[in-house]
């Protein structure tokens, strides 16, 4: 394995591992808004590192580009659909908000 | 008269503009920022293969076009520079936004206190505002829940107090220096 396949390696566990950590955020937070929290940011920055590592493998620009703005496009999607489900949440089912506080 | 006086008096008569004019002068840094954009899109697309481009000319040609009637460019004092800067402002961001979920998420304790927080926004409507939303939902902590006018309703994970507020000047101040409009900068955290 050459230090490119480490370094790819490193970013698609890396991806991984956040998109579980979003995953277990999805059923662990109580209510529907800081699930949103998790599917966001957490699956955005996995998506990312998962295309970084994709990237450095493809060995050709016209394919990383291509990766990048499936990225960037996914992170656009995500930020209106996590908008418009809030939305939904707030006025239309009107989902109560989780109103405890867990300090560390 | 400077290029910023000229932004400003384009910006100010953009509500006559007629219906079917829908190149404006100032605006061709916006239309050749889109024809790149889609092109470098095309070549993506097609792994840089030469023979994709006699098809490709014409997609890009109509796709430009289109994007033009659809969603006429404006003036904008844009700059690459400022472009780039902020593209990594933005993406350290989003690391430390997915590290911060991430690590309350697989905590036991799961530390989170979350709240909702309306911020009303001085930017002006159309692209800067929706650059907002957008990267304010990926940004540490907080979401854009909702949006009534000028105001947003925001979901914070974390009650920060007025930490949040501060937090969201600062970025909308970044969101106007992105666009070249001439918001105050913020005053200092007092945290």
């Amino acid at each position: 394995m050459s230090p490119l396949d480490f370094l790819s390696a490193a970013f698609l566990f890396g991806g991984g591992a956040f998109c579980l950590a979003g995953t277990v955020g999805v059923l662990r937070f109580p209510d529907v808004y800081c699930r949103l929290h998790a599917l966001t940011k957490v699956d955005n920055l996995g998506l990312g590192l998962v295309v970084v590592g994709l990237a450095l493998q493809s060995g050709s620009w016209a394919t990383a580009l291509k990766l990048l703005l499936v990225w960037f496009f996914v992170l656009i999607s995500s930020a209106f659909t996590c908008q418009l489900i809030a939305r939904a949440a707030l006025r239309g089912r009107g989902a109560a908000p989780w109103g405890g506080r867990r300090e560390p | 008269m400077d290029p910023g006086d000229a932004g400003k008096t384009r910006r100010n008569t953009g509500g006559l503009q007629k219906v079917g004019s829908w190149f404006r002068a100032g605006a061709w840094k916006s239309a050749v920022a889109r024809v790149v954009f889609v092109g470098m899109a095309w070549w993506a697309l097609c792994d840089g293969d030469p023979r994709s481009f006699i098809f490709g000319v014409p997609v890009v040609a109509t796709v430009s076009v289109v994007s033009f009637l659809l969603s006429p460019p404006r003036s904008y004092g844009w700059r690459l520079t400022e472009v780039v800067r902020f593209a990594g402002y933005f993406l350290a961001g989003s690391v430390h936004g997915g590290f911060d979920v991430a690590r309350r998420a697989l905590a036991p304790s799961m530390p989170i206190s979350p709240v909702f927080v309306r911020y009303r926004m001085s930017l002006p409507g159309g692209a800067p505002q929706t650059v907002f939303r957008i990267t304010l939902s990926l940004m540490p902590g907080t979401l854009n829940a909702d949006v009534l006018g000028d105001e947003l309703v925001v979901h914070s994970l974390v009650d920060r107090g007025e930490g949040i507020q501060h937090e969201l000047k600062n970025l909308e101040w970044r969101v106007s220096r992105l666009f070249g409009l001439g918001l105050p900068p913020p005053e200092p955290a007092h945290a």
